[in-house]
């Protein structure tokens, strides 16, 4: 009887979830509001919350907790050098985040059983997807990535030859990145742009948009201000998508000491965003956005 | 981590509606672009040459000082039917029409892209963009590399010196460059056209915040170019002298992307040209200093309506002064003001079928009120190819040196008298035009089919005496424009432009051969992965005689360009490149004047940059 109860999925049990949030983030403010509604009202989740400016790890070690989901980048770093033994979703960063405070993820679920990260970035078959989608000719991909995104090239360089395709990669430093651009603008077809705001940030982008467009080299982008700057398209995850991946994710955990077979858990749901007058002065004609995310979940769906 | 800028859409737009290059397949015209990889495969060592790149484009040199850039002929050495436009504010002279090339404010290392529009396009571009329109958009400050120098020498003692240096302090909401130029040139063999000359050009950029960029253009030039009358034989009241001509231009451009539906600019500018030439000859002082000023500032507004609807709305007033005592028989300035209203609708009647219908309505001090419609339909069988039928009428304003023109001469007396009523000369064009993509974007052909019926055009040839000017000459041309651009990869380009034009019969003589019948550029360029690169370029022109009384008919022009050079990268962000560039004069091609024969060209460029 008492097995039994310990091999019934945890669901069955209220769950008791804080979340760990900065108050002065809106983004991360909305987040949490958007996670409550979809726990609320449920008598399944005991939510509860907790703001950076009174995060003592000590005491949440001593808490019964089941899960705890951390929206603050700031606080990662002090939840996993704390070694806390609750199961933790580490949510709103990205891949080189990830591996710049666990630097063997996504290969060392053994090591950081504990620790998951739901990154903000595209799952590398998406985006080489997308980019087939963009236009059957591009072959060379152009990547620039700093040290602490250098392992998503490998990942993407394997995928690539999977798909015939070549990732003509870099690497850099945010400071070089302005000289790294002009060269990949001219040996690539198309720029994939790695979730990395040290790269792409509101200060580079001019520069990188503006010397890939002389070199007529569309960007895939990922994000919706990124794209609306002058990338050409990107798959992007919204907060709201997020925020009801992540809760449908822990509404369906079935062992709550492992629950998921990778540290790393890309976005399942997303949208297309083109920018059609971009592409229109590329000389390039995108399928609608809608069509591109159809096939592009077609492609998932059959993988 | 800055998770911020995955939600925040407001990131500034930097690829805004201004700075992309205009879709061929749906602009109401047929466009040549010369962009950065066609200026520097053209290995054009000034920017008038560039134009040889373009269908139905003439480039000459009215002595070896002073280039001239015409559109299907009609013209003197002051091609008043083209204009020409430096992000977004026009640098048309006053004093004769056209543009003075030899003191344009841009630097050709300071080019992004050139979009010269074939046709008539008032509507876009404002008055006198008559026959065609060079709409250059110069490098945005955050691109330039931090340190470039650039040496040229030619054979012929032409010595050119190149300077240019950028910053862009931290947060890079600030850019900047400045660019000094400076160049020496004997000319021609035969001819008094010895020149030298000091530019400087510069840009800044300013980002306030998401919705508002600021840029400040400043360009400054001192020139002092040898002229005289260029027939054989001498006359005594033109001998060789030097010109000492100077030129300051300013400009301020603020955008406001209110939504990514929505864009307003202002363009404010101020372009002053002097030119002094003051002399004696027996006793007699003979003045023929120019000046002039113009003050311009145009409010534009571009509203996204739908995928499927884009409505351009603006308004423009313009201030000009004008100082030629000899022209004019007076020492008085003479102003001029202009008042513009332009707007242009473009919309998607099908999925296949668009309409761009727009019109300028312009009063000048002058000549009165003009307009200028346009209609235009664009059919698409495809995303990729597009077939137009295009009709426009556009004018061009008589400048003061025309309308109130008085040549008085020492000991000879009046020797043309104004007209009083000069009107604008007049254009209605009709064409049908093609542009299809290719081979997965790699090849664009355009083509097009034109008639242009000329109205009103002045005459400045007449025999009488004294000359009066008048709208006496009427003239219709027909004919046809081809263009390929083929780009296979990073490493080739191939550039081929033909046009051929013809005139009615019955047109004057003169008109007839202002005209050149065939015009023909082909240019191959490829970059060796190891850094070496090389070019080839054919021009062709049939003969010609551009109009005025000086200049005198020409021959076929013929030149075969060849270029070799490599790149040496000296570390991550030095380069320097060394190029050899021959221009073979294949037939002693004269320029405008007996006297102005081409001789063949050797130039040698070092150019060194660190980033």
């Amino acid at each position: 009887m008492l097995a039994a109860l310990f091999i019934m999925p945890i669901t069955l049990f209220a769950q008791n979830i804080t979340v760990i949030y900065d108050k002065n983030s809106q983004y991360q403010t909305n987040f949490l509001e958007l996670i409550s509604k979809h726990f609320l009202p449920s008598e399944k989740v005991n939510l509860s919350t907790l703001t950076t400016d009174s995060l003592d790890v000590e005491k949440l070690k001593n808490k019964l907790l089941d899960i705890i989901i951390n929206l603050n980048n700031a606080t990662t770093q002090q939840l996993i050098e704390s070694k806390i033994n609750t199961t933790t979703f580490h949510a709103l960063t990205t891949l080189s985040r990830a591996r710049g405070f666990v630097s063997c993820l996504p290969n060392c679920i053994e090591k950081q059983s504990k620790q998951y990260f739901f990154v903000l970035d595209q799952p590398p078959a998406r985006q080489l997807n997308l980019i087939r989608l963009v236009s059957p000719s591009f072959k060379n991909i152009g990547v620039i990535v700093t040290n602490q995104s250098k392992n998503q090239l490998t990942e993407l360089k394997k995928l690539a030859t999977y798909k015939k395709l070549t990732i003509n990669g870099h690497i850099t430093r945010s400071k070089t990145v302005r000289y790294q651009i002009d060269d990949l603008s001219k040996y690539s077809d198309v720029i994939l742009a790695i979730a990395d705001t040290d790269l792409y940030n509101a200060a580079t982008l001019p520069q990188i948009l503006l010397t890939s467009y002389r070199y007529k080299t569309p960007i895939i982008g990922f994000s919706k201000g990124f794209i609306r700057a002058g990338a050409i398209v990107g798959a992007v995850s919204s907060i709201e998508q997020l925020a009801q991946h992540l809760a449908e994710a822990i509404s369906s955990i079935s062992n709550i000491n492992q629950p998921f077979g990778t540290s790393i858990i890309y976005p399942k749901y997303f949208r297309v965003i083109s920018n059609r007058n971009v592409a229109k002065s590329l000389n390039m004609h995108l399928p609608n956005d809608h069509e591109l995310q159809n096939q592009l979940m077609n492609y998932e769906s059959t993988q | 981590m800055r998770s911020c800028f995955f939600f925040d859409t407001d990131i500034p737009v930097v690829l805004s509606a201004t700075r992309l290059a205009q879709p061929q397949t749906e602009a109401p015209a047929s466009i040549t672009v010369i962009d950065r990889a066609l200026i520097e495969a053209s290995g054009a060592t000034e920017v008038a040459e560039l134009f040889r790149l373009v269908p139905g484009m003439q480039v000459g040199n009215a002595r070896g000082n002073f280039p001239v850039v015409a559109y299907q002929g009609l013209t003197s050495e002051f091609s008043q039917g083209v204009q020409v436009i430096i992000d977004g504010s026009s640098v048309y002279s006053p004093i004769f029409g056209g543009v003075i090339w030899s003191t344009l404010p841009v630097l050709l290392e300071d080019i992004e892209r050139i979009e010269v529009v074939r046709g008539p396009n008032n509507t876009s571009f404002g008055a006198n963009a008559f026959q065609g329109v060079i709409n250059i958009t110069t490098i945005h400050a955050s691109q330039t590399p931090r340190l470039t120098t650039k040496f040229q020498l030619d054979n012929n003692q032409a010595e050119r010196a190149f300077f240019r240096f950028a910053n862009s302090p931290s947060n890079n909401r600030l850019n900047y460059r400045i660019s000094i130029a400076s160049e020496k040139n004997e000319g021609y063999k035969k001819l008094a056209d010895d020149f030298s000359k000091l530019e400087l050009t510069s840009r800044i950029d300013f980002r306030f915040d998401t919705h508002n960029t600021l840029q400040f253009n400043f360009s400054a030039l001192d020139s002092i170019r040898q002229t005289r009358n260029p027939l054989a034989t001498p006359i005594p009241l033109d001998p060789k002298r030097d010109r000492n001509e100077s030129m300051q231009f300013a400009q301020i451009i603020w955008e406001h992307q209110k939504s990514d539906a929505e864009q307003f600019s202002v363009h404010l500018s101020f372009h002053h040209f002097d030119g002094k030439d003051k002399y004696n000859v027996a006793s007699n002082e003979i003045d023929l200093t120019t000046e002039s000023t113009t003050w311009n500032i145009d409010i534009e507004h571009i509203l996204t309506f739908s995928p499927s609807q884009r409505l351009m709305l603006g308004a423009g007033a313009v201030h000009e002064s004008v100082y030629a005592p000899f022209r004019i028989n007076s020492t008085h300035t003479h102003i001029n003001n202009r008042l513009r209203l332009f707007g242009n609708l473009e919309s998607y009647l099908t999925d296949k079928l668009i309409l761009n219908i727009g019109g300028l309505i312009e009063h000048d001090q002058l000549s009165g009120v003009n307009t200028s419609p346009r209609i235009t339909f664009s059919y698409l069988t495809s995303p990729e190819h597009a077939y137009r039928l295009t009709a426009t009428k556009a004018y061009r304003t008589p400048v003061s040196t025309e309308e109130e023109r008085e040549i008085v001469i020492p000991s000879i007396g009046i020797v043309q008298t104004p007209a009083g009523n000069l009107k604008p000369e007049t254009v209605a064009s009709i064409e049908v035009g093609y542009h299809g993509v290719y081979l997965l974007n790699k090849l664009n052909t355009d083509l097009k089919l034109f008639q242009n019926r000329y109205e009103k055009l002045i005459n400045n040839n007449l025999s009488s005496s004294p000359k009066v000017l008048d709208n006496q000459y009427s003239a219709r041309t027909y004919g046809t424009e081809l263009e390929l651009n083929y780009r296979p990869d990073r490493n080739n380009l191939v550039h081929i432009g033909y046009a051929y034009t013809t005139v009615d019969h019955t047109a004057d003589d003169r008109i007839k051969k202002s005209i050149p019948r065939h015009n023909l550029n082909l240019l191959f360029s490829h970059q060796y992965n190891n850094g070496w690169h090389n070019g080839i370029e054919y021009y062709y022109m049939s003969e010609m005689q551009y109009l005025g009384g000086q200049n005198d008919p020409q021959s076929p022009f013929q030149r075969l360009d060849i270029s070799v050079g490599k790149l040496f990268k000296l570390s991550n962000n030095q380069t320097i490149d060394i190029s050899l560039e021959t221009q073979l004069a294949l037939n002693k091609n004269i320029d405008l004047h007996q006297q102005a024969t081409a001789d063949n060209l050797i130039y040698l460029g070092v150019e060194y940059r660190v980033d």
